[in-house]
């Protein structure tokens, strides 16, 4: 709370409890900046990568998002015994902190 | 349009759709009890309230989410009060003229009268609350920034186990 409050002097304690919801708060909390939004022109143009889900991400990154997948679910099956390497390991990692709808 | 695709574009139309519903504070219309309830999202005080009560009925310090919830499934008055603090979610319509010392008002007794004597079925309870959580996720909206964000991490501790 006191991150907040620090960060967005123009909000109360009152405010911050009763007016807003949480998860409004949270996506105000949440740093935008970065973000560039494209002009009408430029939404229709086919050179724009589209991410709809976190693997089309990886593949904008690179990194391939079918073959991640399937090495994924590679390091998965595998039993606690087996060793695994240290991207099967990265992997499963990045699959547990990511909720993909 | 390939089906895939085409369900992607819906997902994100149903992303932006929510998206907008939290902008807005768009309540959420819960049949319950033959009673209609608009929802709307959780406030950082009502949530604050809800901890207050789950604190109270947690014997053990440490405890897990799961065992917290086991305290809450065999205690009925504290289930109750918690889902009519999040029926309610306002301050005004809690407390009298927005005090805690002032108490409840009559609407807060009457909605908690009504789940703790009157609810005959109590499946109606889990899908509420299931509509409050789903209400307050935005996990949705930061998909793309936590790979992102992970990638970061993942990339950034790398670095020091290699040269070591």
């Amino acid at each position: 709370m006191a991150d907040i409050l620090k960060s967005l002097p123009f909000l109360t304690v009152e405010d911050y409890l009763w007016k807003y919801s949480s998860s409004f708060i949270r996506m105000m909390a949440y740093d935008q900046s970065r973000i560039k939004y494209l002009k009408d022109g430029d939404k229709k143009d086919k050179n724009v990568a589209r991410a709809y889900t976190a693997d089309d991400v990886l593949t904008q990154l690179g990194l391939g998002g079918s073959s991640m997948a399937s090495a994924t679910e590679k390091a998965n099956t595998k039993q606690d015994g087996e060793e695994k390497t240290a991207g099967e390991t990265f992997l499963q990692k990045l699959r547990g902190n990511v909720v993909i709808k | 349009m390939k089906p895939d695709t085409k369900n992607k574009e819906e997902s994100l139309l149903d992303a932006q759709h929510r998206l907008a519903e939290i902008m807005n504070d768009t309540p959420h219309i819960v049949d319950f009890n033959g009673t209609r309830f608009a929802v709307t999202r959780l406030k950082n005080g009502t949530q604050a309230l809800i901890c207050e009560e789950a604190a109270k009925i947690t014997k053990q310090e440490n405890m897990a989410f799961g065992d917290i919830m086991k305290q809450f499934a065999v205690n009925m008055p504290s289930i109750a009060k918690v889902i009519t603090f999040a029926l309610l979610n306002d301050k005004c319509r809690i407390f009298n003229d927005g005090s805690a010392a002032n108490g409840y008002t009559k609407e807060f007794e009457a909605t908690y009268n009504t789940l703790m004597w009157d609810v005959t079925n109590n499946n109606g309870i889990i899908e509420i609350l299931m509509e409050i959580l789903k209400m307050i996720d935005i996990s949705f909206f930061l998909t793309s920034s936590e790979v992102v964000k992970t990638m970061r991490n993942a990339m950034t501790k790398a670095i020091p186990q290699l040269k070591s």
